[in-house]
């Protein structure tokens, strides 16, 4: 069941995007009509995948890749519709709905079996802490996408028009950071009560540092004269990389004890 | 001076470091997997005694960390030098001098938040202990290290297994002793740590084990059994005679000439040598094989000891760590986030993601 919904959510998602784009211009309003239907029945078929999967296993849907490729993925639809409905703002949606369709697909081809939760990770330490750091991940990532369109935006577009891609690439990282850095502060009490630690080397939680003060960095750069626009929005890019570098590139490419 | 001072001032400085910082700990991320003989014992000792012992003997592996000091000291003194500059500005009644909006309060309470974290981490790094395997059977205790006023008593170990073999619960009811008298109780258990004046007890690991060889001792109307404690080494009997253990051979040979050895290093035949005392004297020793109770009796005084049983007990490993910097480290992190929390609140932007256009 969880599968079929699965598929049913990348498929609208899908199809959703495809119509955001031919619609983009803005003379085709139905097609942008369509566009948001489709994803908003995405999200629901989404949030049904999550729901299922919780009833599943009896935990939150973050322990293994699969379940945090959905919950990744279920952050940025959540942003997105929040900028839809709150912003009426749907440019981001170009670069972010394709994040959502291949984590997705990234999940439907990951192993999705239900395993027990080690001892460790049974407390809402894990939990909230998991949670917060997906979020920041999605915010970070919302940062990148109106990055990137602030610099295609860049020669054409009006200073109105590049003021809210700006705005929204720094209280993006603003929130992002707030999460993350919650995210950390909640790691490291469950560390030390879970195993007398609040701070491990190990490859996750120095990636996660990384990526703390890169942030750190890219929050002052806003304060300097003439590093604000282009300077940010090209570091917006790179820290996405450094998100999918923290939370895939180490859990596959490197040894970790930390786990997703 | 001032050039030193306006140096420390720049937010472009603190852009670079932060970025140096970020590159240096990219670096650390790779070398912190590619390394493990190098770096993997990090974590089990007090962070400095181990950078200044293992660290500098693994420089290929730990250069990063030398200059993540480095960078971490510059961004510090940047951070410090930045907060006072932007205070005293704010403290200065003049016109056109930065005023005290919530924006600049909360922005250097942010600054403040991450020094006094970075102080703790300071303390946390040079202070307190980390001891592992500290193991402990049912009904032992062991003292509580560089707490010598401290014991730590196993009352029982309460370990479960669903059927498909996973760990359901790992709980060691232990009491914290001083004096003789239980002054903590508590159930340890993963995610709950016996926490008691800065000591923090965790339970990692248990198991079933040999923990005591028991003897019987007859002849001469004697007929007692005695039990030694592989912990204790040593035992007295009622009668006055002290057994003590010596040397543990894996695998027991004796060759032509009597001369005892071990044949290898695997447990094919262990063998425990025994030595038997009356108040400082020797009286004999001789060698017991584990795997076969009741052999080769020792004999002195017209007594008979023979190896009656290994007993096994259930045991849990603790971790006892000490960790005076713990509470500064969360005191920082929590002015640093809730002021962070707050500048997202204070008016103009409010919670919004988006400045809303008006």
């Amino acid at each position: 069941m969880t599968e079929v919904f699965l598929w049913l959510a990348i498929t609208f998602y899908g199809a959703g995007f495809i119509s955001h784009v031919l619609g983009r211009n803005g003379s085709r309003r139905t097609m942008q009509r369509v566009s948001t239907y489709l994803l908003i029945l995405a999200l629901i078929f989404h949030t049904i995948v999550l729901v299922l999967r919780m009833m599943e296993t009896g935990h939150a849907p973050i322990a293994r890749r699969f379940e945090t490729l959905l919950f990744f993925s279920w952050s940025i639809a959540i942003l997105n519709t929040i900028l839809l409905f709150r912003y009426k703002l749907r440019t981001t949606d170009t670069l972010t709905i394709p994040v959502i369709f291949l984590a997705l697909l990234l999940a439907a081809f990951s192993d999705s079996g239900v395993y027990p939760l080690p001892l460790a990770l049974k407390t809402w330490w894990f939990e909230i802490h998991v949670v917060t750091s997906f979020f920041a991940y999605a915010l970070f990532t919302l940062a990148a996408a109106a990055g990137t369109i602030y610099l295609f935006k860049e020669k054409n577009g009006s200073s109105a028009e590049l003021g809210i891609y700006q705005n929204i690439t720094y209280r993006s990282i603003l929130w992002g950071f707030t999460f993350f850095s919650g995210s950390m502060l909640l790691g490291a009490i469950w560390g030390y009560l879970a195993w007398g630690s609040y701070w491990l080397w190990e490859s996750k939680s120095a990636a996660s540092l990384l990526l703390w003060f890169y942030y750190v960095g890219v929050l002052h750069t806003r304060m300097v004269k003439g590093w604000r626009g282009k300077t940010v929005s090209v570091m917006a890019i790179i820290g996405f990389g450094l998100v999918m570098f923290t939370y895939l590139g180490v859990s596959i490419f490197l040894k970790s004890s930390h786990g997703m | 001076m001032k050039k030193l001072w306006n140096f420390f001032t720049s937010t472009r400085l603190a852009v670079v470091l932060t970025l140096l910082i970020a590159a240096d700990v990219l670096t650390g991320t790779i070398l912190l997997s590619s390394s493990p003989k190098a770096l993997g014992a990090i974590d089990l000792e007090i962070f400095f005694y181990w950078l200044f012992g293992t660290g500098l003997n693994n420089l290929a592996a730990s250069w990063w960390i030398f200059l993540l000091l480095a960078l971490l000291v510059l961004f510090a003194l940047n951070t410090i030098v930045c907060t006072v500059d932007s205070i005293s500005l704010m403290l200065k009644p003049r016109q056109g001098a930065a005023r005290a909006k919530p924006r600049r309060i909360l922005s250097q309470a942010i600054h403040l938040g991450f020094i006094i974290g970075l102080l703790g981490h300071l303390v946390s790094s040079t202070t307190g202990f980390r001891t592992m395997d500290n193991r402990i059977f049912e009904g032992d205790s062991i003292p509580v290290p560089q707490s010598s006023e401290f014991s730590l008593q196993l009352n029982k170990m309460d370990v479960a297994f669903a059927n498909n073999g996973n760990m359901l619960r790992m709980d060691a009811y232990v009491s914290l002793v001083r004096d003789e008298k239980i002054i903590r109780d508590k159930v340890v258990r993963l995610n709950e740590p016996l926490l008691y004046q800065g000591n923090a007890i965790y339970v990692t690991h248990h198991g079933n084990a040999p923990k005591s060889m028991n003897f019987k001792l007859s002849g001469k109307n004697i007929q007692e059994t005695i039990k030694i404690k592989f912990q204790e080494r040593s035992a007295t009997s009622n009668s006055g005679y002290t057994l003590k253990l010596g040397e543990l051979l894996p695998d027991f040979a004796r060759d032509n000439k009597g001369k005892v050895s071990s044949a290898s290093k695997q447990f094919r035949n262990p063998a425990m040598e025994i030595m038997i005392y009356k108040g400082e004297k020797l009286l004999v020793s001789g060698w017991v094989l584990l795997k076969h109770p009741g052999m080769s009796p020792l004999t002195f005084d017209g007594l008979k000891l023979v190896f009656s049983e290994l007993a096994y007990g259930q045991y849990a490993v603790l971790t006892i760590n000490k960790d005076p910097g713990i509470l500064i480290v969360l005191t920082g992190a929590l002015i640093f986030i809730l002021s962070l929390i707050g500048l997202l609140f204070i008016k103009g932007e409010g919670m919004e993601l988006v400045r809303r256009q008006t």
